[in-house]
């Protein structure tokens, strides 16, 4: 482990955000570990997606600060945004890869954007991403053309192309079927380790967040109600998680 | 008591909207020089904007011509000489009618392919996804669009004034039968550039506001397929009704105040 893997790189401080007259997040308090992946679990329309747009600056929290390195970012105007966002890939839930442009104009977008490398470059760098995920012949494709799961790992490799320190996966297996999802967990599983970059990963795929995750976190009823790794998850007395991982209808969760 | 509610609602949303609108006019003010950062993506909506219209403006403005011509010499019988139909049709075109109807057309297509664009890309996150790229939406997406509608509006107007007169004027020699010549001679009596140059100027006002109004209710766009349906029926109900109420605050603004008569 390297030194910049030590001490929490993201913190969120009693954030709370309403739309309307539901309150989707009650006050979170969550700390994420530089190298780490975090897996956060819980039910659909829990507000999984609300809290990682909240974590990037892309919706703004009605109270609670949200820490990158020590930096308040809910105070950030845009540029400032725009610089920390370099540092951070997403996965969309579905990919939402640029449908006007090619996979290869998708992957390679951020760095025409951003970097300051030849066209040369840039098409090498973005064709060494789509090769990592495992797709190096579809770079004239357009996103139309692909199956659900190419698209995902698409949209993997545009995520990690500027090198980010926090790449953000909102659902990676939803939606493919059972050996796609686990070439999906065993990409973000790789990605980690090659590239020490700190991971979190929002899903109801349970057995994906034990493939994935060095810690679990359950966000229930707009709270971080249980947090602990794999082994703690599964030995947990907590009937709300219990019952979310084993997939009951019955227990303190009213399913309808 | 339920009425109120209703009323209370509907007055909050309203305020909402102006809210969001402003807040979208602004950006596009204070971003507008970016503009030149993303020629490609204007030259590109030029062309889908300009030249993809272009089809429907000839219908649109040589049927509008010929319906003005008889119209006008059906009004004049026994009153007014048909020397001066040539006059009638070529002020109403470029005062009026080529401006405001090649708004509205091009207004319906392009508002509402704008809106569904955006729209759609809202919907599946690629908004969201452009953002954390670190690219802004509204100066790669919105920019280029109302640049190119800005511009283009004016040039596809001058395109459907002249095929209206001409359309006016075929139907006049055809329908009515006043020669070529005499309705070119009617048409240059009382033709003024200031004519032609007042109503350009309100074309770049509509251009603005077809272009604003497809990305402003874009971005808005909620939920799915249904949502997109009504962002883009939203931004051709909005830019036509805009384009009417702006079109007479202009009208008096040219002709009584910058070109008042005297
Ligand atoms: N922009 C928004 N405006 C209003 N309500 C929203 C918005 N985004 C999300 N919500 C609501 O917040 C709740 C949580 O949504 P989400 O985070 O997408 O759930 P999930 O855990 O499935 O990702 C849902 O009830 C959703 O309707
Ligand atoms: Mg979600």
């Amino acid at each position: 482990m390297n030194e910049q893997c030590s001490g929490p790189i993201i913190e969120l401080r009693g954030v709370r955000k309403r739309f309307g007259r539901q309150e989707v997040l009650g006050g979170i308090d969550l700390s994420i570990g530089a190298c780490e992946t975090l897996v956060i679990i819980g039910r659909s329309g829990c507000g999984k997606s609300v809290l990682l747009k909240h974590i990037t600056g892309l919706i703004r929290p009605d109270e609670g600060r949200i820490l990158f390195h020590g930096e308040d970012i809910t105070q950030f105007g845009r540029k400032s945004l725009f610089e920390m966002r370099m540092h951070f890939g997403m996965l969309f839930q579905g990919a939402a890869l640029f449908d006007s442009m090619t996979v290869g104009e998708n992957v390679a977008l951020p760095l025409v954007k951003h970097s300051a490398m030849t066209d040369e470059e840039i098409r090498r760098t973005a064709l060494d991403k789509l090769r990592l995920v495992g797709l190096p012949d579809v770079w004239d494709m357009y996103p139309a053309q692909l199956s659900g799961g190419m698209k995902k790992r698409v949209g993997l490799a545009r995520a990690v192309v500027m090198d980010p320190q926090v790449v953000l996966y909102d659902e990676p297996t939803t939606g493919l079927d059972p050996i796609m999802a686990d070439v999906i967990n065993v990409l973000i599983r790789s990605l980690q380790k090659e590239l020490d970059i700190t991971s979190v990963v929002v899903t109801h795929d349970i057995k994906s967040a034990y493939k994935v995750g060095d810690r679990l976190a359950m966000l229930h009823e707009g709270r971080i109600i249980f947090s602990g790794t794999p082994e703690e998850t599964a030995r947990t007395g907590d009937e709300t998680v219990r019952q979310f991982i084993e997939g009951r209808a019955e227990g303190p969760i009213r399913a309808v | 008591m339920r009425v109120l509610i209703i009323l209370g609602r509907f007055i909050l949303d309203f305020i909402e909207e102006i809210g969001g609108v402003s807040l979208l006019f602004w950006r596009v003010l204070q971003q507008g020089h970016l503009i030149f950062r993303n020629i490609g993506n204007t030259f590109v909506q030029m062309e889908t904007i300009g030249i993809g219209s272009i089809p429907l403006v000839l219908v649109t403005s040589v049927f509008v011509g010929a319906v003005t011509s008889v119209q006008a010499a059906y009004q004049f019988q026994g009153y007014v000489p048909l020397y001066y139909l040539g006059a009638v049709v070529g002020k109403s075109v470029t005062l009026e009618v080529g401006p405001v109807l090649t708004a509205l057309v091009v207004g319906g297509r392009v508002s509402a392919a704008i809106a569904a664009e955006l729209g759609t890309m809202k919907v599946t996150e690629q908004i969201d996804a452009m953002e954390m790229i670190a690219i802004d939406p509204v100066e790669y997406l919105v920019l280029p669009r109302i640049a190119a509608a800005t511009l283009m509006l004016p040039v596809l107007t001058v395109f459907a004034d002249f095929l209206a007169i001409v359309g006016g004027m075929v139907v006049a020699k055809l329908a009515v039968g006043v020669s070529y010549n005499t309705f070119e001679s009617g048409l240059r009596l009382l033709f003024r550039y200031q004519d032609l140059v007042g109503g350009l100027i309100k074309t770049f006002v509509f251009g603005y506001i077809i272009a604003f109004m497809g990305c402003y209710n874009g971005f808005m766009t909620k939920g799915g397929a249904e949502g997109v349906g009504v962002a883009t029926m939203r931004a051709v109900v909005s830019s036509c009704l805009l384009i009417l109420v702006s079109n007479y605050l202009l009208a008096f603004l040219i002709f009584r105040v910058i070109f008042a008569p005297n």
